[in-house]
């Protein structure tokens, strides 16, 4: 599914990932974990294609192809999704409008008919439950004037619509209260199948307790330090970041 | 050039930035040519007030200029040299044409006939952590019925400085005064300056009080103004600052109480020529009885100037009906990579917060005090030296309500 | 309907590949009055048009003013002086017999009207829209009218107007925009050919939305049009005004004067969208002069006028739809989005005049500048010692899109009482890189990111906009955008 090779990349001249190696199988959950400032949300950045990343060396493929070369929008149709750890707001354009022509360009890739507003509309329901919204959540302007948690449940919204093979969650468990963050990961657990892969990127491992991963990767200093299975996520739980980072320094 | 070719040339400019002055009156006034000194007057309040500073220790240095020349015998310099520099004859570039603004600068340049230089001297000893400010305080005194001064302050790199400017005006009942101050920050400096109301707020109408204040600002630089308005006849202030250098900051402050016939003409002209610098214009306005007060803010952003933030707020009560609030708040950008935030109201105090007070026993007169301290209060934030302006502000405010 | 303004990326596609669509030049022969304004020329028109001795009158001492006043300078727009004697007056098809119905029409027009996406051989698709379609100077066709004239609204051709209303003509032309306005106003006055007129009775709701599409097609034709809408106590009109213009090298100049006049509780809505050919992209060169003046005075008690305007073409815009509120609590309301891109400028805003008690203005204004464009809004709200009370709020927004073109903003606020209230709002607003991501990491190009974004912003306005018009700018700004940015 995605195999990130030895990746060597920085952001305004800071060079942040350092020789960094990953692979994730189809069907597979892996978990990122590391201490702030780690370089674990530019991972994120690099995989969806934003801007800031410039790479210097080592590639991206995606089920096979590398991916270096294609713009975000791109990527986001060859089956890339990345739930924001900040979710942008963009003031005047209707959440609903926003959701159905993100999946409508995804239909175009794929050779469908796009859905008209009505179907669209019957089409989400079930969808909005999963998140607990109801339609007004629809009517609103673009993320603007959402609470932490409602950008969050947003960004799931999108991502049980638009169905991605690869999702990328930053930091998605950062300003939910226990409630929000139960029916998030519910609703992350309702898309888990054996051909979608999920990479989960958190500080804490609280998330990991509804999230379940299969591989949990230490990340620092721009390189994952350790790999384990999910008894990792519950050891830095309970010793910190620090015993691990030792050797390395 | 000739008071009366001063009075046509002004009143026929027709600019954006001069029609909304009403020179009717300055057009038809009759100002005599000759001085009338009444010195001995003046400086036994001078030396009032330099007494005063003195016991409450507001001041390092004290200049005291009376008609462009500093008076030792007054002043107290010891952080300040002071230089003076000649205008040359005027050229005659009859090619231009003639603005107002032209006008103020050639009558100030010929009334003047030189520029005082007034340099900040820095301990070079002295090392970031152990840098005092300096505060110096102007007094300007004219003597003369038509009187221009030209003042230049130079602030060297790494400086810290406040200049508070006191400007005091002749006795006479009518006047015509062009002054031009400019302020050039090295790199690195701090400077604040406060123009206070000037000693004796003439009532009279015939009195046209112009200011030119102009300040650049190197990198890095950190300037704060704060005007507390005249209330007087006609006073036109121009203020132009000039990012010259990246990553500084310039916040302007105003605040007008206008409690007579008063002409009030405020233009703030701020030129984001360079990246990443920030700018806020906060203008607060009372009018009371026929007062007359413009706001014109512009902020100009050039091609080159990214990272630009600029804010502006003119708030306006206005008290009276025959009072008149005029404000222009304007943007011109060349640049998409800036925030600019713009505004300006109009307004009364908020009957819901006097009703407020009033349910709580407090009477209407000291409501409204309340209330206007409250909207005078965040004009003098950064200036913690100017508590005594503010006391008399609120003097002001009761004996008006 | 969740149907939002959002466009397709198919449609953006399709729309950029016909470039300007409105590019052509109908090939009609037309008799074209000899270059220059003079009272021979004047009485020319006058005579051809067969007019009252009122109106000539009007015009002559329209003429006789003008040699009183100069173009003016002070808005912040660069283009060559205009030439009024290098310019022609009148221009008319010479088909020009009476129609009685749409199969009487020149065929050759009527490919012209679809082409412009006129429907008016469908009227079905019409849906209750009457379109009085203006081809130069002489109109030629007009729909819908029996059945407005059945609950006593007229709307017609101008000069059909002064043959059948002339009372009505004469009491209320040039009470709202006097010849002595402003220098363009004037010329419209001396040498005003067609126009519409809309008259409302008495507590009379129109029933449809009128709608005029101007045309502006013979070379070097200045077009003078002149509208004036009349809303007598408690009606209600709601009017729409689009215009193209086909592609020429030489500049045109467009001195239109609008009129409005609402009575006691009369209502008028007047709805602008504005895609004349804004010049060649690269030269700029050949693009419309556009210098209209636009007032509607709220005459009545409790009177409301509202204007809505989608500015988008034109070289140059010069532009400031007002309102003078006289009855006491009256309502004046500006919405404008003005997008500039390429080498175009816009110095455009509006005036509102507070005169009577309780009055209330509303403004919201968008500019967009893209390109090499300079957009200005220019705008004046005065409330005077008499409009105790008043209360204003305004809202202009800029946004920038490159790094060569400019927004500027230039507001007059004036108050002359002590019970007014007023709030002044300006921002700049920057389409982001991380907005941009955002979109792109749903997988919605760039293009597409960047015209929901601005169709976001412009919203406010948008939504004052009949459904259909609504569409139709929401295209039109995609469209542009799409030209400029690409």
């Amino acid at each position: 599914m995605l195999e990130i090779k030895n990746v060597f990349a920085s952001i305004n001249g800071v060079q942040i990932l350092k020789g960094t190696n990953l692979t994730i199988k189809p069907g597979e959950v892996h978990a990122v974990m590391g201490p702030n400032g780690s370089g674990k949300s530019t991972l994120s950045k690099l995989v969806s294609g934003h801007p800031d990343v410039e790479i210097e060396s080592g590639d991206i493929l995606l089920n096979g192809e590398s991916i270096l070369d294609d713009d975000p929008d791109i990527r986001a149709l060859k089956g890339v999704f990345m739930a924001f750890q900040y979710p942008v707001e963009v003031p005047g354009v209707q959440n609903g409008s926003f959701l159905r022509m993100a999946y409508n360009a995804k239909r175009k890739f794929q050779g469908l008919d796009e859905v008209d507003p009505m179907d669209f509309e019957e089409l989400i329901q079930e969808k909005l439950k999963w998140v607990g919204m109801n339609e007004k959540f629809l009517d609103r302007p673009l993320n603007q004037g959402f609470s932490g948690g409602e950008k969050k449940r947003n960004e799931i919204l999108q991502l049980a619509v638009l169905e991605p093979t690869l999702s990328i969650l930053d930091e998605t468990d950062s300003g939910l209260d226990i409630d929000a963050l139960r029916t998030v990961s519910e609703a992350v657990n309702k898309m888990i199948n054996k051909d979608r892969s999920f990479l989960v990127i958190t500080h804490y491992q609280r998330l990991l307790n509804h999230i379940v991963p299969d591989v949990v990767h230490i990340f620092s200093e721009g390189q994952i330090i350790k790999t384990g299975d999910k008894s990792l996520a519950l050891e830095v739980e309970e010793k910190g970041y620090d015993w691990l980072l030792q050797p390395v320094s | 050039m000739k008071v009366i070719d001063f009075q046509e040339k002004i009143y026929n400019d027709k600019t954006d930035m001069w029609r909304f002055a009403n020179f009717s009156k300055l057009k038809k006034a009759t100002f005599s040519e000759e001085a009338e000194t009444e010195l001995c007057d003046i400086e036994s309040k001078i030396e009032a007030i330099i007494e005063d500073d003195k016991s409450s220790d507001r001041f390092d240095d004290c200049v005291v200029i009376i008609d462009g020349q500093v008076d030792n015998s007054l002043s107290g310099v010891q952080n300040v040299s002071v230089d003076y520099s000649q205008f040359e004859t005027s050229k005659n570039d009859d090619e231009s044409v003639e603005t107002s603004d032209s006008v103020l600068d050639s009558s100030n340049r010929e009334w003047s006939g030189s520029q005082l230089i007034l340099n900040l001297d820095v301990d070079s000893e002295s090392s970031a952590e152990t840098r005092v400010q300096k505060r110096v305080k102007l007094i300007i005194v004219s003597s003369e019925k038509n009187n221009s001064v030209n003042i230049l302050i130079n602030c060297p790199e790494k400086s810290e400085s406040s200049w508070t400017v006191l400007e005091v005006f002749p006795e006479s009942s009518s006047f015509i005064q062009n002054h031009q101050l400019t302020v050039n920050q090295s790199d690195s400096s701090k400077v604040s300056v406060v123009y206070l109301k000037s000693l004796n707020e003439s009532t009279s109408s015939d009195s046209y009080h112009f200011l030119k204040s102009l300040v650049n600002l190197g990198k890095d630089c950190e300037l704060k103004t704060l005007d507390c308005m005249e209330n007087s006849s006609f006073t036109r202030h121009k203020l132009t600052v000039n990012f010259e250098g990246e990553d500084s900051t310039a916040d302007l402050f105003g605040l007008g109480l206008f409690k007579d016939e008063t002409a009030q003409h405020t233009h703030i002209e701020i030129n984001h020529k360079v990246k990443n610098c920030t700018s806020s214009q906060l203008y607060k306005h009372m009018l009371f009885n026929r007062a007359y007060v413009e706001f014109s803010g512009l902020v100009s952003v050039s091609v080159g100037a990214s990272g630009t933030l600029s804010n502006q707020s003119n708030p306006n009560l206005v008290f009276s009906d025959d009072a008149r609030a005029y404000s222009r708040p304007q943007l011109n950008i060349l640049n998409d990579d800036v925030q600019c935030n713009h505004g300006a109201t109009v307004g009364q105090i908020d009957e819901l917060s006097l009703f407020y007070l009033k349910s709580r026993g407090i009477s209407e007169k000291e409501a409204k005090v309340v209330l206007l301290k409250g909207f005078i209060e965040d004009v003098f934030n950064d200036f913690p030296e100017c508590e005594q302006e503010k006391r008399s502000y609120l003097e002001e405010l009761r004996n008006i309500l | 309907m969740k149907n939002e303004s959002v466009l397709s990326k198919k449609k953006i596609e399709e729309m950029a590949e016909t470039s300007y669509k409105y590019g052509f030049k109908t090939d009609i022969e037309s008799e074209t009055a000899p270059k220059g304004l003079s009272e021979d020329v004047i009485r020319m028109i006058s005579k051809k048009k067969n007019e009252p001795e009122f109106m000539l009158d009007f015009r002559l001492k329209a003429l006789k003013h003008l040699s009183k006043m100069t173009e003016p300078d002070w808005a912040n727009l660069n283009y060559p002086k205009i030439d009024l004697q290098d310019i022609s007056y009148y221009s008319e098809p010479k088909v020009k017999k009476k129609l009685d119905s749409l199969d009487d029409v020149d065929p050759e027009l009527l490919k012209t009207f679809e082409k412009l996406g006129i429907p008016l051989t469908e009227q079905k698709k019409l849906a209750n829209v009457a379109v009085d379609a203006i081809f130069d100077s002489v109109s030629v066709a007009t729909t819908f009218k029996d059945k407005l004239l059945k609950v006593g609204v007229v709307f017609c051709p101008f000069s059909e107007a002064l043959e059948k209303y002339p009372d009505l003509v004469k009491k209320y032309l040039g009470t709202v925009v006097p010849h002595t306005d402003n220098y363009f106003a004037c010329v419209n006055a001396a040498a005003f050919t067609e126009g519409s007129f809309v008259y409302i009775p008495k507590d009379t709701l129109c029933p449809m939305e009128l709608s005029t599409y101007f045309r502006i097609n013979t070379e070097e034709t200045g077009q003078f049009e002149r509208t004036l809408i009349v809303c007598e106590d408690n009606s209600y009109v709601s009017y729409l005004e689009g215009c193209t213009a086909p592609q020429f090298d030489t500049n045109q100049l467009h001195a239109a004067v609008v009129e409005l006049v609402a009575l006691d509780n009369a209502e008028i809505k007047y709805s602008t969208v504005q895609n004349w050919y804004a010049g060649d992209p690269v030269t700029g060169k050949g693009g419309i002069y556009n210098f209209v003046t636009k007032r509607g005075k709220c005459q009545g008690k409790k009177s409301k006028i509202s204007w809505t305007q989608i500015e988008t073409g034109s070289a140059i815009t010069w532009k400031y739809p007002g309102c003078v509120l006289i009855g006491e609590g009256s309502i004046g309301e500006f919405y404008s989005v003005a997008l500039t891109t390429h080498n175009q400028q816009a110095d455009t805003g509006t005036k509102m005049i507070h005169i009577g008690k309780n009055t209330k203005s509303t403004i919201i204004s968008k500019g967009i500048s893209a390109g090499k464009s300079q957009n200005t809004y220019r705008g004046l709200v005065q409330m005077n010692k008499s409009a105790k009370g008043a209360d204003n709020f305004t809202q202009c927004d800029s946004m920038l899109i490159g790094d060569k073109c400019g927004a500027h903003t230039f507001p007059y606020i004036d108050v002359r009482n002590a019970s007014s209230t007023l709030g002044h709002e300006a921002a700049t607003v920057k389409v982001t890189d991380e907005q941009l991501f955002y979109f792109q990491q749903r997988g919605i190009s760039a293009e597409d990111a960047l015209t929901t974004i601005v169709n976001g912003f412009c919203k406010d306005v948008f939504k004052k906009l009949p459904t259909e018009f609504a569409v139709e700018a929401t295209q039109l700004l995609g469209l542009r955008l799409e030209e400029s940015v690409g």
